[in-house]
């Protein structure tokens, strides 16, 4: 599973705005292969911002360079409009983490999902149907076609979030970003969702992009995690190996955790070096 | 965080709460049949997922949302009637986002001075600046806006001005979920500082058993609007939990939670 799905190189992000230029990204590269690639961060870090970029979603305002992001054999950066909206929902899905603004409220769930399908294969509505219900089978939807018929407000946090899964997979995408896919999501509800996207990457072959701010489950859940501090990868570490951690900010973020089974009297604080 | 073993008196006393939401034939119990106390100085934990009814509890005290009880008490007053002046000064509320909590168009002063014109409190500016000092809010910060603010400033902002009237009582609404681990490091830690300096007793929502760990020595575990058990954090951690629900929330925050080394006597003690 050493096969390369996508390669960032470089990729830097600024705004150029009144009060100046702001650097959101500062030059990150990384592989993705068929694997839970972990990117974790603050608000503000630029992990965000690095996803939306490998769709080219970035705002108008946004300036994206790099030395490349390349899909297979598409570069990303010089693509045409035309290219990218194939790509987009195609060969890479997004899930964002509020279900509830991503889904179109005044049409079913199960149209939603047949309409990504037919976007993406000019395929026919019975078809496309049948593709739509048999999704939510496998997102572990009971009664998939009553699900079908029913609208996002019908639908409880676990179960939109479901539907948008469903949506992004329906295509057969190469990558699947998750920008905090579940954090708005109660901790049981959490857990049902990432052993499905778990499945995914391992039946599928899926590449995951899995951006958390929470530094615990993405060192569960991933295979491999990179820890951005104000727009620059700081540390690339095997999950498992996330204790080993060298860098402070690492480390700080790690400490400033209350724990379980580990109580202390003072949470330690991060002391930001402006260094890093 | 209670020192010792301090005598304990309650200072928020329920028995048999319940709040209805919906009427004729469409009612649905967001709360049912509540009953805890919370005592003096110490700080109590309501736990659960989302829609089980753990903020419409903080809502029932403060008087926000209708209700019914057979008891409902705070510092000894009953409260199921009326609400005294004294209440609102005694009785403070932190909720989950600073950003809607914080009038968009107010300086940070201007925020704090609100509670104090219409509480009319003496020497609010006096208050003012010890409500800033209290919570490590420079002075540079005095006239600027929410926006201007980070989400940590904008956090002890709040905090500030529920101090204003000095009270007892903090009710937390998931006061650190939405900000950083560094940040909701900063505030907890602000939150144990504030309780030793002042005595409070904070009655604290959260849907993180971590910092219900961290911070609470009591807990109570809703469920659909119910109680399912009321246990000593110690207890919670340590595989005491007595009901199914419990249990299946602690193994859902463990698995993909703290480190595995962690659990391996937690698991021990469930085989």
């Amino acid at each position: 599973m050493t096969d390369t799905l996508l390669s960032v190189r470089d990729l830097k992000i600024s705004f150029h705005g009144a009060a100046g230029i702001f650097d959101a990204v500062r030059g990150v590269s990384f592989d993705l292969g068929r694997e839970k690639l972990g990117i974790v961060g603050e608000s503000g870090s630029g992990k965000s911002m690095t996803g939306r970029a490998i769709m080219r979603l970035t705002p108008p305002a946004a300036k994206v360079s790099a030395e490349h992001i390349q899909l297979g054999d598409v570069n990303i950066l010089g693509a045409s409009e035309a290219t990218m909206n194939d790509i987009r929902g195609r060969r890479i899905g997004l899930i964002m983490q509020d279900p509830k603004y991503s889904l179109n409220p005044v049409v079913t769930v199960g149209e939603q999902i047949a309409e990504a399908y037919r976007i993406h294969t000019h395929s026919s509505s019975s078809e496309a149907r049948k593709r739509a219900v048999a999704m939510l089978g496998a997102v572990q939807i009971r009664e998939p076609e009553r699900v079908y018929r029913m609208y996002p407000h019908e639908m409880s946090g676990g179960m939109g979030q479901r539907i948008m899964i469903a949506m992004m997979l329906v295509s057969e995408p190469e990558i699947l970003i998750a920008d905090e896919a579940t954090s708005a999501l109660d901790v049981t509800v959490r857990l049902e969702i990432l052993n499905l996207l778990n499945d995914l990457v391992r039946k599928r072959g899926l590449g995951l992009i899995f951006i958390s701010h929470d530094l615990n489950l993405v060192r569960r859940f991933c295979d491999r995690v990179l820890i951005m501090y104000r727009g620059r990868v700081v540390e690339a570490l095997k999950a498992s190996e996330l204790d080993q951690a060298t860098h402070p900010y690492t480390k700080g973020l790690l400490d400033a955790m209350p724990r379980i089974h580990t109580p202390r009297k003072r949470l330690p604080v991060l002391t930001r070096d402006t260094a890093w | 965080m209670v020192n010792g073993m301090k005598e304990a008196v309650p200072i928020i006393e329920i028995d048999n709460l319940s709040v209805t939401f919906g009427e004729y034939g469409d009612e649905r119990r967001a709360v049912d049949s509540v009953s805890f106390s919370v005592d003096r100085g110490e700080t109590f934990g309501l736990v659960g997922e989302s829609g089980s009814g753990k903020s419409t509890i903080l809502r029932a005290i403060t008087g926000l949302v209708a209700n019914e009880a057979s008891v409902l008490r705070v510092a000894g007053t009953d409260i199921r009637k009326t609400r005294g002046k004294d209440f609102y000064r005694k009785v403070q509320m932190v909720f989950q986002d600073p950003y809607e909590a914080l009038h968009p168009r107010h300086t940070v002063w201007r925020q704090l001075m609100e509670p104090a014109r219409i509480q009319k409190l003496q020497g609010a500016e006096a208050r003012g600046h010890a409500a800033l000092d209290a919570v490590g809010l420079s002075r540079s910060l005095l006239w600027r806006y929410p926006h201007q603010l980070s989400g940590g400033q904008r956090q002890r902002v709040a905090i500030a001005r529920a101090l204003m009237s000095e009270p007892d009582i903090l009710l937390l609404d998931e006061p650190t979920s939405a900000l950083d681990v560094s940040v909701q490091a900063e505030i907890l830690n602000l939150l144990c500082d504030l309780q030793d300096e002042r005595g409070l007793t904070y009655l604290m929502v959260t849907h993180d058993l971590g910092v219900v760990a961290h911070m609470c020595r009591r807990t109570a575990v809703m469920q659909a609007g119910v109680i399912v058990e009321t246990l000593g954090v110690d207890a919670l951690v340590n595989g005491g939990a007595t009901q199914e629900y419990t249990k299946r929330l602690i193994a859902a925050s463990e698995a993909y939670g703290e480190d595995p080394r962690d659990l391996v006597p937690v698991l021990a003690q469930q085989e």
